[in-house]
């Protein structure tokens, strides 16, 4: 498979990944804590794959944030950097508060009762900023996502004819 | 080569994070309470107790019961995102290249065709 080729249905079935997976984490009472827990440090790895595909527009943007930027790259690039910050708080909270999946890293146990539940609620607000920016972020994106599903789709046809 | 550029930009991913994190930890260490006082007055003491213990003892199994809570923040999704849709339409799209421009409406050539 050509390099270009791999690389949209990569980046096409990571998106989609992250997406179900910022749905998934939302309830801890559907996933259950262990699945929750285990879940979150797997999307670690998945946004910095994301990250790394994208990083010739994160520079690019980054390099012509001072200079003349329509509407839409200004827009783009500071709900971007909102759904980082977000994902960094929810991720390094949700570590904090572990209670499965980090003590067993580390060899340790810890009790529930030890939980810094301010912890707690900023984990949750973050994990709602997000969705929030997720949503935004695949709305500002709906062009490409359309022709990279398009793209994949087509390929799959061909492939089963 | 290839390989320490990708180091590279782990480590100003990793650098950018850390940053975030400082402020969140900031953040985090000018909260005094769980709660505002004035929500805990208003649920209680014996109910706040319980949003407590609620908070620390989650189900550590998955329970598919639990499924419509994983449909409905999907629907949530959605909604932000066709709402994103139409903000952005509405207020990122670049204006019209015939804005500010007068119509030409063709009458001379129309005429001549006549």
């Amino acid at each position: 498979m050509p390099a270009l080729k791999w690389r949209l249905q990569t980046t096409f079935w990571l998106d989609i990944a992250l997406l179900v997976s910022v749905c998934a984490l939302q309830t801890v009472r559907f996933t259950g804590l262990v699945v929750h827990e285990w879940l979150g440090l797997a999307v670690i790895a998945m946004v910095l794959a994301h990250l790394l595909f994208s990083w010739s527009w994160i520079v690019t943007q980054s390099l012509r944030l001072l200079a003349l930027q329509t509407n839409r790259e200004r827009v783009n690039y500071f709900l971007n950097l909102a759904l980082f910050f977000s994902v960094t708080g929810a991720l390094f909270s949700g570590v904090l508060i572990s209670q499965k999946a980090i003590p067993m890293f580390i060899g340790s146990k810890v009790s529930p009762d030890d939980m810094d539940l301010r912890w707690a609620g900023l984990h949750e607000e973050f994990a709602f900023f997000v969705l929030l920016f997720s949503a935004l972020h695949l709305a500002i994106n709906w062009e490409w996502m359309l022709a990279a599903a398009g793209n994949v789709f087509r390929r799959f046809r061909e492939s089963a004819l | 080569m290839k390989f320490v550029r990708l180091l590279s930009q782990i480590v100003v991913l990793l650098v950018a994070s850390a940053v975030f994190i400082g402020l969140t930890s900031i953040y985090h260490s000018s909260l005094y309470s769980v709660l505002p006082e004035a929500t805990i007055e208003s649920i209680g003491p014996g109910a706040f107790a319980r949003y407590q213990y609620e908070k620390r003892h989650q189900p550590s199994a998955a329970r598919i019961g639990y499924f419509s809570d994983f449909a409905a923040y999907g629907m949530l999704l959605t909604i932000f995102t066709l709402t994103g849709r139409i903000l952005f339409r509405i207020r990122l799209n670049s204006p019209p290249r015939s804005e500010g421009k007068p119509i030409l409406l063709d009458l001379r050539q129309r005429r001549q065709e006549n």
